[in-house]
């Protein structure tokens, strides 16, 4: 007989299915009487969690859909080969949604960065339109377009660093924390984060190459963190998180950029309309 | 997880400019949709409020969608991370919301079947309902949303890890964390009867 009785945790993993080895954890149970009376013990609490939830009524789905339609503009086919020329714009969207579709963060980011280059080399240094050109309007669409998918990435970014901001702030602190997700979360969010600043300052959006460099500079601040900090370390990180209220002005700047980039949408669809 | 034939049908549909197809999808999934939210938020008037935002975004985005995921499930992680902003927001501005079935709800009997062999049922009163309260109210709003998606929605622990974007480690964790709160809150209704 194994007398190495299961934790309370391997209990919980095997009372959801998630145990590396179900059927052992099975053997054991049959075995161990003190096992076996405390994963009845969890069955039984776990059991009795419900949540009922209120019906939301019988025409619910129609009137869903009659609050969405409205605000559905038609798709355009992702994948058009062969755009007129007046729909240059268009089709560098249809093109950034066929990237999009390979992987979202990496191809928003490559879209932003490809479409740099193209309204690079479209538009004058002085940012104004060429009059009478072909190129004039592609270009300050290449522009706006570069913009919006820079908005629509920085949606997920800030969603994602306020949750790993959130979840580090919100630790119950233990003599030895281990925070090794968070800071290789705070890693990742930290080169896609330099990116986004990059971009947004050829965008010469001031206003958010201000906050992602405020961001960072904390992003930075905690992958340095090594995996198991000491209460007083993550004290200390809270701390900062806390005083220079950045997730305050991450959730502020969020709704900033949805509002934008839904400006953005609803003009490129007129802009469409009367072309 | 292999997507449902007729929801590839209608994403087809919808991504070659027929934006009607889309309606067949809000019909399908808008109840799915709506419990995960309120068991996320606790909240009928912010559950609807995530099922509209859901179905936006999900269509502005549906050409990133990768079909390796169900319709379904990609929908679900739209709505959770929704749900978390908004529970985000909410902690600076008020309290938790009281659960479902909580305080100033009517009382109400549920019956509970336990764990033991031989079926043994124990009536439980609004208290129990309270301590289930107390106990979600102490989870972090990731622990919550761990907890929702494994116990409520029967989500993998895979699909939890990356809608609060944890390792699986970590997001195993995560529910645990959770078990723990909503266990302690509840083992005073529940150990007397099963052990």
């Amino acid at each position: 007989m194994n007398t190495n009785h299961l934790s309370e945790s391997e209990l919980a993993l095997h009372y959801y299915g998630d145990a590396e080895d179900a059927a052992a954890a099975d053997r054991h149970l049959e075995e161990c009487e003190a096992c076996r009376r405390e994963f009845q013990r969890l069955q039984a609490v776990l059991s009795s969690v419900e949540m009922p939830v209120p019906e939301p009524g019988r025409n619910y789905e129609t009137r869903v859909w009659s609050r969405l339609a409205p605000q559905l503009e038609p798709l355009e086919e992702p994948r058009t080969e062969a755009a007129a020329p007046s729909r240059a714009a268009s089709s560098i969207w249809a093109a950034w949604q066929s990237w999009a579709s390979l992987g979202a963060v990496a191809a928003l980011i490559a879209a932003a960065f490809f479409l740099g280059r193209v309204s690079e080399r479209a538009v004058p240094a002085t940012g104004t339109h060429v009059a009478g050109g072909d190129t004039a309007p592609i270009s300050a669409d290449a522009q706006n377009i570069r913009h919006r998918v820079l908005l629509i990435a920085l949606e997920g970014h800030f969603d994602r660093t306020q949750r790993v901001l959130t979840e580090l702030a919100n630790a119950d602190p233990a003599p030895s924390m281990d925070i090794s997700a968070e800071s290789a979360a705070a890693r990742e969010l930290l080169d896609d984060n330099r990116l986004y600043r990059q971009t947004a300052a050829q965008l010469r959006d001031e206003s958010l190459v201000q906050t992602l460099d405020e961001l960072e500079r904390m992003l930075v601040d905690i992958s340095h963190r090594p995996g198991t900090v000491t209460r007083a370390e993550w004290s200390e990180v809270r701390q900062r998180i806390e005083s220079q209220g950045i997730l305050f002005k991450i959730r502020v700047v969020s709704s900033e950029v949805r509002e934008q980039e839904r400006e953005m949408r609803v003009s490129a669809a007129k802009y469409k309309v009367t072309t | 997880m292999q997507m449902d034939a007729q929801d590839a049908a209608a994403v087809a549909q919808v991504l070659a400019g027929d934006r009607d197809a889309f309606r067949l999808l809000v019909e399908r999934h808008t109840r799915a949709v709506f419990r995960l939210a309120y068991r996320l938020t606790g909240n009928q008037t912010e559950a609807d409020d995530v099922v509209q935002e859901t179905f936006l975004r999900a269509y502005a985005k549906l050409a990133t969608y990768q079909h390796q995921a169900s319709f379904k499930t990609w929908l679900c992680r739209i709505a959770v991370n929704y749900s978390m902003d908004m529970m985000a927001k909410r902690k600076h501005e008020t309290a938790m919301p009281t659960m479902p079935g909580g305080e100033g709800e009517p009382d109400r009997e549920i019956e509970v079947q336990s764990g033991r062999p031989g079926p043994e049922r124990m009536v439980l009163s609004v208290e129990m309902q309270g301590a289930m309260q107390r106990g979600i109210n102490s989870m972090t709003d990731v622990e919550r949303t761990a907890f929702v998606m494994r116990h409520f929605e029967g989500c993998s622990i895979e699909e939890i890890s990356a809608v609060t974007h944890q390792s699986i480690t970590s997001a195993k964790n995560t529910v645990f964390r959770a078990v723990q709160k909503m266990r302690r809150s509840l083992s005073p209704f529940v150990t007397e009867n099963a052990g």
